[in-house]
């Protein structure tokens, strides 16, 4: 019986081949929108890793690898206001909790992603919309949310608190993410 | 005396205008291309990828935030994205070079393999050692 089981088991991983794609040229931007000012930066070389079988989604990126059109924005960004040196990473793992994606089916999936951030050394839920392309046996993801800066610490200075809003848009564009084994 | 301090809140007045107007252009100007700054440290990729491998922290400490060449491989350019790997297929973490984009492309007919000096700022450890405002320096004798 235990043999049997055993049989069973090989049999079925041996049948299912991991659903896992991975990509190393994600691109994560986010948008500030004020009277004042309009800010964007935006990173290119971000890390996501869908695993299908789990229904899960993981998505890294350098905070020092976000590019500001103006260069003394950038310094602000990294030395006073997310603190890269301390924090250089941005994590994000969650879950699809949305419609049912096939996989293994050519064709555009809206669901939903449910996880947790870890940005600036704080935790914080996240829960938004996600739009899942499959196309010939490739994938690509987008999604968008909003986070505040108070929520994760992110002190902005008096100064400039006018130039720069308290929800900021957050864009993840995947592009086409390779299957790995 | 009325002409002194005519003179005097004139020179000052000016002062301010242009000290304003010099915050406003730092201000406004963009990141300086590497092009024009020299490395802080020259290297192989081998050489950067191995020493984030070995000990990321203490790699960090000196890579990170500094102006790195580096010489290797191109293994992948992402011509959309404006990135290129350098790197061959045993390694285990690439250099990951987000390309600046200004006046400054790849050459079209450099391939896979073809051996390159790349100028970038090294911007940490993600799976690859990530350089960003990357430039093309020159193509080596393999």
């Amino acid at each position: 019986m235990r043999i049997l089981t055993i049989l069973v088991f090989v049999l079925l991983h041996s049948t299912c081949p991991a659903q896992r794609w991975q990509t190393r040229t994600a691109q994560f931007s986010f948008h500030s929108s004020t009277k004042l000012e309009d800010i964007t930066a935006a990173n290119r070389q971000g890390f996501i890793d869908i695993d299908a079988s789990a229904q899960t989604i993981t998505a890294a990126v350098l905070m020092r690898g976000f590019e500001f059109r103006k260069a003394l924005m950038q310094e602000h960004f990294n030395e006073n206001y997310v603190e890269s040196d301390r924090f250089p990473k941005a994590n994000f793992k969650g879950n699809f909790t949305g419609n049912t994606v096939q996989w293994d089916k050519d064709g555009e999936y809206n669901t939903l992603v449910n996880g947790t951030l870890l940005l600036h050394g704080v935790s914080g839920h996240i829960q938004c919309p996600a739009k899942i392309t499959v196309k010939n046996g490739s994938l690509s993801c987008t999604a968008e949310f909003t986070i505040n800066p108070e929520d994760y610490h992110i002190k902005i200075p008096k100064t400039v608190m006018d130039n720069i809003s308290k929800t900021i848009k957050v864009t993840i564009i995947t592009g086409t993410l390779n299957r790995i084994q | 005396m009325r002409k002194k301090i005519r003179l005097f809140i004139t020179l000052t007045l000016l002062a301010l205008v242009m000290a304003g107007g010099y915050a406003w252009f730092l201000f406004r100007q963009g990141p300086q291309s590497l092009l024009k700054r020299n490395a802080e440290i020259s290297c192989s990729a081998e050489e950067l990828s191995a020493a984030f491998l070995l000990d990321e922290q203490e790699a960090g400490t000196k890579y990170t935030g500094r102006i790195v060449e580096v010489t290797g491989k191109i293994f992948r350019h992402y011509p959309a994205e404006n990135l290129l790997t350098l790197g061959d297929s045993s390694s285990t973490a690439l250099i990951n070079c987000a390309l600046a984009t200004d006046n400054n492309p790849i050459p079209d007919h450099l391939q896979t393999g073809t051996m390159v000096v790349i100028r970038g700022i090294c911007t940490g450890f993600l799976a690859d050692v990530q350089l960003n405002q990357a430039v093309f320096i020159s193509k080596t004798a393999p």
